[in-house]
């Protein structure tokens, strides 16, 4: 994934999870922060949302909401894409 | 080997036992796609790696796997109780000991004596004191005191440790920094601060297609041509009685007592193909699969009811 596709979707993503009554707070945004820094250009998405879930869920069933809408979020950051082509 | 080595009469030598080592053999173990990204993301920040799942689904095993990928030596391990405390986590002083000494002998011991008889490094302290990097497993976390999930990350955060009794302080350099992988079998009683302060990640339980890899890897006996089948036949049983149709067991047997059931199958002669049939299963079967449930089922209850599914079948 572009670097502009990966922000955009985790920016999608966070406000998702913070709908969801996920309390995100300074730490957790610095550690994402500072994790996208350090993985690879063109990292597949599937990747990305499982690097990323160890740092916002505390319970195998908010592992599994994550992954759910990390996906939504995918989908709605693809369309945007699309919609801007 | 012969599965029938202890008889109710007699006497006769204790012939050697061949163990299946690659049951526990760390360079076998087989992480989910998401446990290595968690992994990576838990090393590349420096976190604690916070595991949970049902109990026999690897989470120790994994830190076992991370120390042979990494080649960090022993794993370190401390396993959590419900006295334990900060201090704990770095070294147990035998005081009584000390004191019984300081008792009958006129001679005072010096720091280096008394550090040597009487001071016993434990997880993190031994970490903290090593020359090389090393692995820490602190097991069952859930089972600490509330407090202690708190002190692992202010200790963590110092990398460094007093020891009053003997006046001294140890302490190790960013890059010598532990790994941390810490496990719990509940969800519940973490604190939310700490929760917020490691990588977490809960390991589902495998499905059939990630079981068959598991015991393709850790069971012998099952290599032939028509290994795979035979693998998937009890794949499926255990399946079966996890579903709770059948039987509704106290403990579901997990990762762990599948392998050693295939194991013990296999030893046991047992063909296993008749498993999706227990009701054609001869006497002689119908009892070798009985005895091989006493390593599914972990009490009376459920040993009870795995007999009745195999009577009633």
């Amino acid at each position: 994934m572009e670097r502009g596709f990966t922000y955009r979707l985790v920016a999608d993503l966070i406000q998702a999870l913070e709908t969801e009554g996920y309390q995100i707070g300074t730490g957790q945004y610095l550690r994402v922060q500072e994790l996208l820094h350090q993985l690879p250009d063109g990292m597949p998405a599937e990747e990305l949302m499982y690097a990323l879930s160890p740092l916002f869920v505390q319970t195998s069933q908010q592992q599994d909401q994550f992954y759910r809408l990390f996906q939504q979020a995918r989908d709605r950051t693809e369309a945007y894409f699309h919609a801007i082509d | 080997m012969s599965f029938h080595l202890y008889g109710s009469e007699g006497q006769k030598a204790l012939p050697p036992i061949t163990l299946n080592e690659r049951i526990n053999d760390p360079a076998l173990y087989l992480p989910a796609p998401g446990l290595v990204s968690a992994v990576n993301v838990a090393l590349n920040l420096g976190l604690p790696l916070l595991l949970t799942g049902e109990p026999g689904t690897g989470k120790t095993q994994l830190a076992y796997h991370i120390a042979h990928y990494f080649s960090l030596g022993e794993v370190l391990v401390f396993n959590a109780q419900t006295t334990s405390s900060a201090k704990d986590l770095f070294y147990r002083y035998d005081a009584l000991g000390h004191f019984q000494h300081s008792q009958t002998q006129s001679e005072a011991l010096s720091p280096d004596e008394i550090e040597r008889r009487y001071v016993r490094y434990q997880a993190l302290g031994a970490a903290i004191r090593s020359e090389q990097r090393r692995l820490v497993l602190i097991d069952e976390i859930d089972k600490a005191p509330r407090d202690l999930p708190n002190d692992i990350l202010a200790a963590l955060e110092r990398l460094e440790f007093d020891v009053p009794e003997i006046d001294k302080s140890y302490a190790t350099s960013k890059d010598n920094r532990p790994i941390i992988i810490m496990t719990s079998n509940s969800e519940k009683n973490l604190p939310e601060p700490f929760l917020r302060r490691v990588a977490f990640y809960h390991i589902d339980f495998p499905t059939a297609q990630e079981l068959l890899h598991i015991l393709q890897r850790k069971v012998e006996g099952y290599q032939d041509p028509e290994g795979e089948v035979k693998l998937q036949a009890i794949i499926d049983h255990f399946e079966h009685i996890r579903s709770r149709t059948s039987v509704k067991l106290r403990k579901d047997p997990a990762t762990a007592e599948l392998i050693q059931w295939s194991a013990l199958l296999h030893k046991l002669g047992f063909e296993v193909r008749q498993l999706s049939d227990p009701g054609s299963l001869s006497e002689k079967a119908r009892a070798d699969l009985k005895l091989s449930y006493c390593v599914l089922a972990k009490n009376k209850d459920d040993l009870d009811q795995l007999y009745r599914m195999i009577d009633q079948a």
